[in-house]
């Protein structure tokens, strides 16, 4: 029975080796041994039965469709980086993005490097009067000021569109952590109110709101 | 060599072309480094090559021709969304057959996957062909010797269904498609000794099932 086993190990050696010759005595112990002739045939039979499968072949649509697949499905052969993205137009689209988007922060940032606009400047724009009006407000003033500007509740100055008055009271010096700002009267067509503005005048916010003064009232409230 | 082949391909008789390239006449290799370059018609070349024998074998291994296309589709896709990084260690064949094989095993493993859940969903109805003990068949004498085949081939396609899918990969890339061991010990990234062991194991339990026919 071992003696079996090695002989059916060396007919399979045989097959991995067309070129081997059957090994010496498998011949004579398959003439006198019938269950390895049987498993012989056997085998052979087998592989004589998986060769004669019929040849499956894809369908006559087969090239066309890997074609059609190859540009529907384009996105997962692209770059990884725009892979995410799910078609051409789309990945085109998020190129001009990026682009306008670097351009757009480059410029912003060229523009806060630029000078401020003058007040006459600011009163001009067409959207976004108040920020605009409030930094060239902010430029002004500090160009009036060299010195650190007063304490804020004693510091204001009364502007008008395209005109700031900046009483001379105001123009003393002032530590140095309270120069961060200077106060305005901000007067509009709703009412006035008290503005402080940071030397960055982004998000200058009202520290006092006040309404117009009713009639037989004082109006001169240009100074607090 | 893109433009060589395009070349050959759209002036018939180039006067002074004693060694024009064609894509018929290109080595796999050289087909592929011709997509790397991007080139279309490379690729169409390396599918009319490939596309029976790896249709044939996807289907040997799951027994379902709608998903054997659809992975061998599968399998060109991604030769070419990895034509870039291919690099020619191994024979092209054992590099797109190592494709084939995987989504086919992939696929299996989420057969079973599937199997088991429905096993545990009591409404589902459990599909009777998939991996079922292999019949036997009934021992009538059929005239049709057409018929005789026919059940014959069935048998057989069912048979290797039940095989493990480690054993059956390496029977079918040898007993179906007749790579070599070395070949297929690429394909399958394992030694020699290892796919002959597997093919052994493959050839034995297919030897049990298919008796009636041997
Ligand atoms: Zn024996």
């Amino acid at each position: 029975m071992a003696k079996c086993q090695v002989i059916r190990q060396q007919l399979e050696a045989v097959e991995y080796d067309p070129a081997a010759l059957p090994p010496s005595g498998a011949e004579a112990h398959l003439a006198q041994c019938a269950d390895c002739r049987a498993y012989a045939a056997q085998m052979q039979a087998l592989r004589a039965l998986l060769a004669e499968q019929p040849r499956i072949l894809p369908p006559a649509s087969f090239d066309a469709e890997v074609r059609l697949r190859l540009g529907r499905e384009a996105h997962r052969f692209r770059e990884p980086f725009l892979a995410w993205i799910p078609t051409p137009a789309l990945a085109a689209l998020a190129v001009v993005i990026v682009a306008t988007s670097a351009l757009a922060v480059r410029s912003s940032m060229q523009m806060a490097l630029q000078s401020p606009p003058t007040v006459a400047e600011a009163l001009a724009l067409p959207t976004l009067p108040e920020r605009a009006l409030a930094t060239a407000i902010g430029a002004q003033l500090a160009r009036d000021l060299p010195a650190s500007p007063a304490p804020l509740p004693r510091m204001a100055a009364s502007s008008r569109l395209g005109r700031v008055v900046m009483p001379a009271a105001m123009r003393r010096p002032l530590p140095a952590t309270e120069a961060s700002g200077i106060v305005v009267l901000w007067r509009g067509r709703s009412g006035e109110r008290v503005m402080r503005l940071p030397a960055i005048v982004y998000g200058a916010r009202p520290v006092l709101d006040r309404r117009f003064p009713a009639e037989g009232e004082s109006s001169d409230d240009s100074v607090f | 060599m893109s433009r060589l082949m395009s070349s050959a391909l759209s002036y018939p008789l180039p006067i002074e072309a004693p060694r024009v390239v064609t894509v018929d006449a290109a080595s796999d290799h050289e087909l592929i480094a011709a997509v790397q370059a991007g080139d279309e018609q490379a690729f169409q070349e390396l599918v009319r090559r490939y596309r029976n024998p790896i249709t044939n074998f996807l289907f040997r291994m799951l027994d379902d021709y709608d998903r054997a296309v659809e992975l061998a589709q599968e399998t060109f896709l991604r030769v070419y969304a990895n034509a870039a990084r291919y690099r020619a260690t191994f024979h092209f064949s054992t590099y797109i057959y190592r494709i084939a094989t995987n989504l086919a095993i992939s696929e299996l493993r989420q057969r079973r996957r599937r199997k088991l859940v429905s096993l545990f969903t009591p409404w589902s109805r459990h599909d009777e062909d998939e991996e079922t003990p292999l019949d036997i068949p009934d021992e009538r004498p059929l005239q049709d010797t057409d018929l005789i085949e026919r059940e014959r081939r069935a048998a057989v396609a069912r048979a290797i269904q039940t095989l493990p899918e480690k054993y059956r990969a390496a029977l079918v890339l040898r007993d179906v498609e007749g790579l070599s061991y070395d070949d297929i010990a690429g394909v399958l990234n394992i030694s020699e000794g290892t796919v002959k062991s597997r093919i052994n194991r493959a050839r034995g339990l297919l030897r049990d099932k298919l008796r009636a026919y041997l």
